[in-house]
């Protein structure tokens, strides 16, 4: 097609300009009729790149992508668009008829029927305050200094270069939580406030018990205050910890260490770095003396904007690593550096750059090594004097190869010191994606190297294996044995559910468990990857019950608002509800899944028909119910309540069978075994009560519990009974011996329910402090 | 009336103003339909669409008054598709409690990218916005144009029909056509570059 003698492209431009001369024009005009080339020549001549849209992929726009019917038309005449506009258009010049000079207030009605819309619009500022905390509305509570949303804010907890850290107490979920306010300087700078509000959302993502948990992230547009609110932690930070130049115990030094490699490896294991790590970022939570990390990713929130006006990062560099100080991309191995400067400043009570200005810090970081902690005091192992150099290494690829690998070294050095309270060994993230990150990018001779160093200097056998497990046995002698007896049960934490979990379910697989929350949200969590799949607002109020179907992928949930719910396991769509007398604390389906069971507040029982949702009989007792279940053999129904009566009733017409006293005080919960005639209960008082239902006698009590217990649950074979208790343990028992087998310890308070995973040995419990713990029992079984 | 670029350069003033009747008339009439189609991009049927759409402009008409005067350039475009990023969240995560659908997470994680983040839902706002601006210049180039060399482009380039058709309804050479063509798109190229230089801050 393309002629020979093509015009040149300046001809061509003079075309398009109408420049060129008559003739020219005519012959080359004539041209481009049949030269497909010098067609697109023209094109792209004519359209260039769309003014403004350089370098982006706008650039290579055609004009018919611009103006073409197809492209750039108004919605259709029949859209619902028009509709919208008149409605707007409407209420605009209503706005301007009634003269209220700020369109903010009226358009507020308006916008309060949509929630997300009206904290936008109350935006009224206080003029003066005197706190410097102008973003605060007055609170009615004297006790309160002022109001952010619906959070009534207590005190100021810090001021820091980022932010405001604030005392507040969460009206909605009556908790009490820490905000944090990005400084009123940042928050006129949309970068450091969208980055603010971004980083805030990916710490979110990340649920370990050494971060803390990110609870929400305020909106970020027209005008509103940033924040963040977060898990409030009681306690002090490592920076008052040190305080005065003291050097800590290199035990205590290397167990903090590790846990803030746990946290790290975490949020690695996610792609979050973290840019901060320094002792005014770690936690000490009080009473368990566990490491929280803090403020994640948000240095980058405030970083952008001190170097665009400074020139010059301020603040403290103490802790930052080289490629940090010379302004390079920080990435996880950054973070490691700062641990081990952290570390090294724990070990030895100074931090090893310290100089006179922050110019010298740097120069120092990037230039100096400084001489191993075992030199300065020989009391510090040298595994653990080793590892800290070799965190402060100034090339990141020289660095240990992740965050998972220092928390597993610090784990083992740490044991090595003797005796170590569990409850301070650290979770790591079990999803082998983590793993496969964290070495995928690593040098493997610098691998290879850390695990024969590993190897030869604190012996690898147990490396892995002595992570992420907290039990306490009954007996503390076992603790003190130098070899336990019994191996001890790994536990996977789900954390960072929006409230206490008052329920947990295994689905048929094990690989996945729903959650019921008192927000009425219900969560479905995927267990190997500590991820969640799936959150749906389920009930109003408190969720209270969740349970899988016997035999369909079918879901069951009650709420405090009386419903009962039935979903489609898979989908999550509701298909049936029954609406009892009032909150239903608990349900259970007939074993051949043809009904359901639940009891109300008000003391009645109700059964409903699966399939046809119709009711099938009713029964009414004193007080409230607070637990049932169905028989194994389908033939009894048992409730219990605050009548501190057990209750046996025909599953068939609700006719009673027995009527069980024993009980000292309400009785929170009841289980039938899994095959022949036993019933336990637990309650008020700490005896786990067992009843045989043929006969109506109580056959024994299960005594060792700490306090009043929530709920009690059988094993497949029925030979072990797992209660879960109000002093956060979780403990099981051997029905034959009536022996206390094990006390599952991590939850930090009340632990509200469990559920057992028959096919792999597994505990699921959940409780007050929002987290769930699954737990692996295969040794116990064996 | 016209739209001039004085009277997108003064638009953020007049509405702030919130007595000025057309200004309003004039915002909805202007970015409404790129504000439409941007968030049909994103998948949603039409009436969800008009939702969102109605939902950013009582934002608009609720913060307008917040917003400083002394933006960069751009800065009133970056502040409407920061509302209408916060809209879309905010409708996919109500759907997402009702069930998510995979376009649904894939859109929320897109949205939940900071806004100076390049993505696609980013380029679809430019791409959105540039149409929106094509179809102002389209009006003062209409204006300044042969009415046959226009036809030719109209032809073309807005009803998608092939140089030799155009060619045949006008009884132009093809040659001529794409000459034609070409010389409205370099005029429009270079309205909608003044367009883009007084846009409103």
């Amino acid at each position: 097609m393309a002629l020979p003698d093509c015009p040149s492209a300046d001809q061509l431009e003079a075309l398009v300009n109408g420049t060129l001369a008559g003739a020219e024009a005519a012959d080359a005009t004539e041209h481009v009729g049949g030269c497909r080339r010098c067609q697109e020549t023209l094109d792209s001549v004519a359209s260039g790149h769309w003014g403004a849209a350089q370098g982006s992929a706008l650039a290579a726009v055609a004009v018919e992508d611009l103006v073409g019917r197809q492209v750039a038309t108004a919605p259709p005449h029949d859209s619902a668009y028009w509709k919208a506009v008149t409605n707007v258009s409407a209420e605009f010049s209503h706005a301007e008829e009634t003269s209220i000079p700020d369109a903010t207030e009226t358009l507020a009605p308006e916008a309060g029927a949509r929630p997300a819309s009206d904290e936008d619009a109350k935006q009224t500022l206080e003029a003066t305050n005197p706190l410097g905390l102008p973003f605060l509305r007055p609170s009615e509570d004297p006790a309160y200094i002022g109001r952010l949303h619906h959070f009534l804010i207590s005190r100021v907890i810090g001021r820091g270069g980022m932010g405001i850290v604030l005392e507040a107490f969460d009206t909605h979920l009556q908790r009490t939580v820490a905000i944090k306010v990005l400084n009123p300087e940042y928050a006129k700078n949309d970068v450091a406030r969208q980055r603010f509000c971004r980083e805030g959302r990916a710490a979110a993502a990340i649920s370990h018990e050494h971060v803390v948990a990110m609870h929400q992230v305020a909106r970020e547009d027209e005008g509103e205050v940033a924040f963040l609110v977060m898990q409030y932690i009681e306690g002090e930070t490592l920076d008052a910890r040190m305080g005065s130049g003291k050097a800590l115990p290199p035990p205590e030094a290397a167990r903090i260490a590790m846990q803030i490699a746990s946290g790290l490896s975490a949020a690695h294991a996610r792609g979050m770095v973290h840019r901060d790590i320094k002792p005014a970022n770690v936690m000490m939570e009080a009473g368990t003396d566990r490491v929280k990390l803090t403020d994640f990713g948000l240095a980058r929130a405030t970083d952008d904007v001190r170097l665009t006006r400074t020139g010059m990062v301020t603040g403290t560099p103490l802790y930052m690593s080289p490629e940090q100080a010379t302004g390079g991309q920080a990435d996880e191995r950054s973070d490691l550096f700062s641990l081990g400067a952290v570390l090294y400043e724990m070990l030895t009570g100074s931090s090893p750059f310290e100089a006179p200005s922050i110019v010298g810090v740097m120069k120092r970081i990037m230039d100096e090594v400084p001489p191993p902690p075992a030199r300065l005091n020989p009391k510090i192992p040298k595994p653990l004097s080793d590892l800290t150099m070799a965190l402060l290494e100034k090339n990141p690829a020289k660095r240990p190869e992740s965050a998972t690998f220092v928390a597993e070294t610090l784990a083992e050095i740490v044991t090595q010191f003797g005796p170590v309270s569990p409850l301070h060994l650290p979770a790591l993230p079990t999803s082998p994606v983590a793993r496969r990150r964290s070495g995928s990018h690593r040098l493997v001779s610098q691998k290879a190297w850390w695990a024969s160093w590993a190897a030869a200097t604190i012996g690898l056998a147990s490396l892995i294996g002595a992570i992420a497990f907290s039990v306490l046995y009954p007996r503390p002698a076992a603790i003190e044995d130098s070899a336990p007896p019994q191996s001890p049960f790994p536990s996977t934490v789900l954390a960072g559910n929006p409230g206490t979990v008052w329920a947990v379910d295994f689905d048929p697989s094990g690989e996945k468990l729903v959650a019921a929350i008192e927000d009425g949200s219900v969560r479905l969590w995927d267990v190997a990857a500590q991820k969640v799949v799936r959150s749906f607002d389920a009930h109003r109020g408190i969720v209270w019950m969740i349970q899988y179907h016997p035999t369909r992928p079918l879901v069951a949930s009650s709420g405090d608002d009386g419903y009962v719910k039935l979903w489609d396991a898979q989908t999550l769509e509701l298909l049936q509800e029954w609406k009892a007398d009032n909150s239903v604390r608990k349900i259970a389906f007939s074993p051949d899944g043809t009904r359901i069971v639940a009891g109300d507040r008000d003391g009645v029982i109700h059964v409903w028909h699966i399939e046809s949702g119709q009711p099938l009989a009713t029964k009414n007792q004193p007080g409230s119910i607070f637990g049932v279940d169905w028989s194994a053999d389908g033939k009894l129904i048992a409730s219990v309540g605050s009548d501190k009566i057990v209750r046996v009733w025909d599953a068939e017409t609700l006719e009673p069978r027995h009527t069980l006293h024993g009980h000292a005080g309400p009785i929170y919960n009841v289980a039938f075994a899994p095959s022949g005639s036993l019933m336990a209960t637990v309650g008020w008082g700490k005896e786990v009560h067992l009843w045989n239902t043929d006969t109506g006698a109580e056959e024994k009590q299960l005594v060792g519990s700490g306090g009043d217990n929530w709920s009690v649950a059988f094993c497949g074979e029925g030979n072990h009974a797992v209660v879960a208790g109000q002093d956060g343990l979780c403990r099981i028992w051997d029905l034959a011996s009536g022996d206390l087998v094990a006390s599952l310890a991590g939850h930090d308070s009340a632990v509200h329910n469990v559920s057992l995973d028959q096919k792999h040995h597994r505990v699921a419990t959940s409780g007050r402090d929002g987290t769930i713990r699954v737990w692996d029992l295969s040794d116990l079984q064996r | 009336m016209s739209d001039s670029p004085v009277t997108r350069a003064t638009l953020l003033m007049r509405l702030r103003d919130g007595t000025d009747h057309d200004a309003w008339n004039d915002f909805l009439r202007l970015y409404g339909p790129m504000l439409y189609r941007f968030v049909r991009s994103r998948g949603l049927q039409d009436a969800d669409a008009a939702d969102v759409v109605q939902d950013v402009f009582r934002r608009v008409g609720s913060a307008i008054g917040r917003l400083e005067y002394d933006k960069q350039k751009g800065g009133f475009r970056a502040w409407l598709f920061t509302i209408t990023r916060n809209r879309l969240a905010t409708f996919f995560e109500k759907r997402n409690r009702a069930g998510p659908t995979g376009n649904d997470t894939a859109q929320l994680e897109m949205l939940s990218q900071a806004a100076d983040d390049r993505n696609e839902l980013s380029d679809r706002w430019e791409l959105e916005h540039l149409r929106s601006l094509a179809a102002t210049a389209m009006q003062t180039v209409e204006e300044n144009s042969d009415p046959k060399t226009w036809s030719a482009f109209r032809l073309t380039a807005v009803e998608g029909k092939s140089a030799a058709e155009a060619a045949k309804e006008l009884a132009m050479s093809p040659g001529a056509i794409y000459v034609a063509k070409s010389r409205v798109t370099a005029r429009l190229r270079a309205e909608i570059r003044k367009l883009q230089e007084e846009e409103v801050h």
